[in-house]
């Protein structure tokens, strides 16, 4: 009878929960606060907590100055809310010099960007797009399509040199990228009419506490000659004693001896 | 009559509750994918960003193809409130579909690179790409590129470690289980 070794609970990641971001708002977009941001291009107000970035006013970017928490300041989450997309390109900088800011058709400084084309209101696959820019000078580094909707939660989360994307809790690319330090931020580029709002922005740590192992009593199996189901008692999403509480439980991966069964995300 | 009546209505209400479970791919796993060693393109500079030969070209074709589909299933401009609501000024139509869009038409429900993503190589002058497709016929341009310099493997056809071989002279640290790609 085969038999499975059930290894335990291996990445867990900012996903779920009572994770807590350092920031949480929108600067101020006519008059960004110059300790806490450094915008480039112009944004307008887009209501409570939120910024829009509109065709008349072309790109923008606003760059977050203080230092992220956590055990690495260049290691961290960037969240924000889709609340208006209309022929545009929402951006998360990362890794970002004060002056960066992606354009329609090149960038300025130099960055990691995360850009995330809409078209009209989510409607159909949205575009992303991983770009690097050093000094002026862009490459594009990977693109995929994922569909999401207006009200999602955009997130990007960097730490190292991995870069993972996420649409609300549901990751949509992952991949390397070549910086590792410097600022996060948010931006936009709205397309020839459109018109962007974005908000509310937030920042956070990435947190490396992971979360308590599955209960190996709590496992139970069921074993038929082709299928073995496995059923065990979910772990707690916030062990509660990192200073940056709220760890999240991303997947659980299944190990048999040295080999791992699965790879695809096992959440209930 | 009446036992095989039963058997008959046992099967129906029973049977598919001990079918083995369908899951869906892994979204790693999922679709067409090659690996390629490719030239890089574009200076980097204003309106020409460096990128793998190919996959802008792919991706065209997937984003139009997007484009056609949304626009067939897009209502009339002004029935989306919640856009609209924030819009100090009417705005253009979104399904812009360019004339070349039909060319492609005859492929697979979602023709072109649905996704990609790159390393560049030690000496900076070419890619290692990993390109993700629904429609095999995708890949046909650079399945046909027999130009030396070109590297061409076809996830689930070569092996990882005949892949791992023959990028490593070209990118010394380069491995296939770090170089995934997840696809909706």
């Amino acid at each position: 009878m085969r038999r499975l070794v059930f290894a335990g609970l291996l990445s867990a990641l900012t996903c779920l929960g009572q994770y807590q971001y350092d920031f949480t708002g929108a600067p101020d977009a006519s008059a960004p606060d110059p300790a806490i941001w450094a915008a480039n291009g112009t944004g307008r107000p887009g209501g409570d907590q939120a910024v829009q970035f509109y065709y008349t006013y072309g790109p923008g970017s606003y760059i977050y100055f203080p230092t992220v928490s956590g055990a690495n300041a260049n290691d961290y989450e960037v969240a924000s809310t889709m609340d208006v997309a209309n022929d545009g390109t929402f951006i998360h900088y990362l890794r970002a010099s004060t002056d960066a800011l992606a354009t329609s058709t090149g960038g300025t400084g130099s960055y990691i960007s995360v850009e995330l084309y809409t078209g009209y209101a989510f409607n159909g696959p949205s575009t992303i797009t991983v770009k690097q820019c050093v000094n002026g000078s862009v490459t594009t580094l990977a693109s995929t399509t994922a569909t999401g909707s207006l009200g999602m939660k955009f997130r990007t989360v960097v730490w190292g040199t991995n870069l993972w994307v996420f649409f609300n809790s549901q990751r949509v690319l992952a991949m390397t990228i070549p910086f590792t330090t410097g600022h996060p931020g948010f931006g936009g580029i709205p397309g020839q009419y459109g018109q962007l709002v974005m908000g509310p922005i937030q920042f956070g740590p990435h947190e490396v506490t992971p979360p308590a192992a599955p209960s190996v009593a709590s496992v139970r199996s069921s074993i038929l000659p082709n299928q073995i189901s496995l059923q065990w008692q979910g772990v707690s999403d916030d062990p509660g004693t990192s200073p940056n509480r709220g760890t999240g439980v991303l997947l659980y991966q299944i190990w048999r001896g040295s080999t791992q069964l699965n790879s695809e995300i096992l959440l209930e | 009559m009446q036992r095989i009546v039963a058997a008959l209505l046992f099967l129906y209400c029973f049977l598919p509750a001990v079918l083995p479970a369908q899951r869906a791919a892994a979204p790693g796993n999922r679709y067409f994918r090659l690996i390629c060693l490719v030239h890089l393109t574009g200076s980097g500079k204003n309106g020409d960003p460096v990128v793998p030969e190919y996959v802008t070209e792919g991706t065209a074709i997937a984003r139009a193809a997007d484009t056609i589909a949304v626009a067939a299933a897009t209502p009339p401009a002004g029935l989306n409130s919640r856009a609209l609501a924030a819009a100090p000024v009417a705005t253009a139509p979104v399904a812009r579909v360019p004339a070349t869009v039909g060319v492609s038409a005859p492929m697979a429900q979602r023709p072109g690179y649905l996704a990609w993503r790159m390393q560049v190589t030690d000496d900076g002058k070419m890619a290692i790409i990993h390109i993700v497709a629904a429609d095999r016929h995708a890949f046909d341009s650079i399945l046909a590129d027999k130009r030396p310099e070109i590297r061409v493997f076809e996830i689930g056809k070569d092996s990882k470690d005949k892949i791992e071989a023959e990028l490593r002279k070209f990118k010394k640290n380069f491995e296939l289980d770090s170089f995934p790609l997840e696809v909706q």
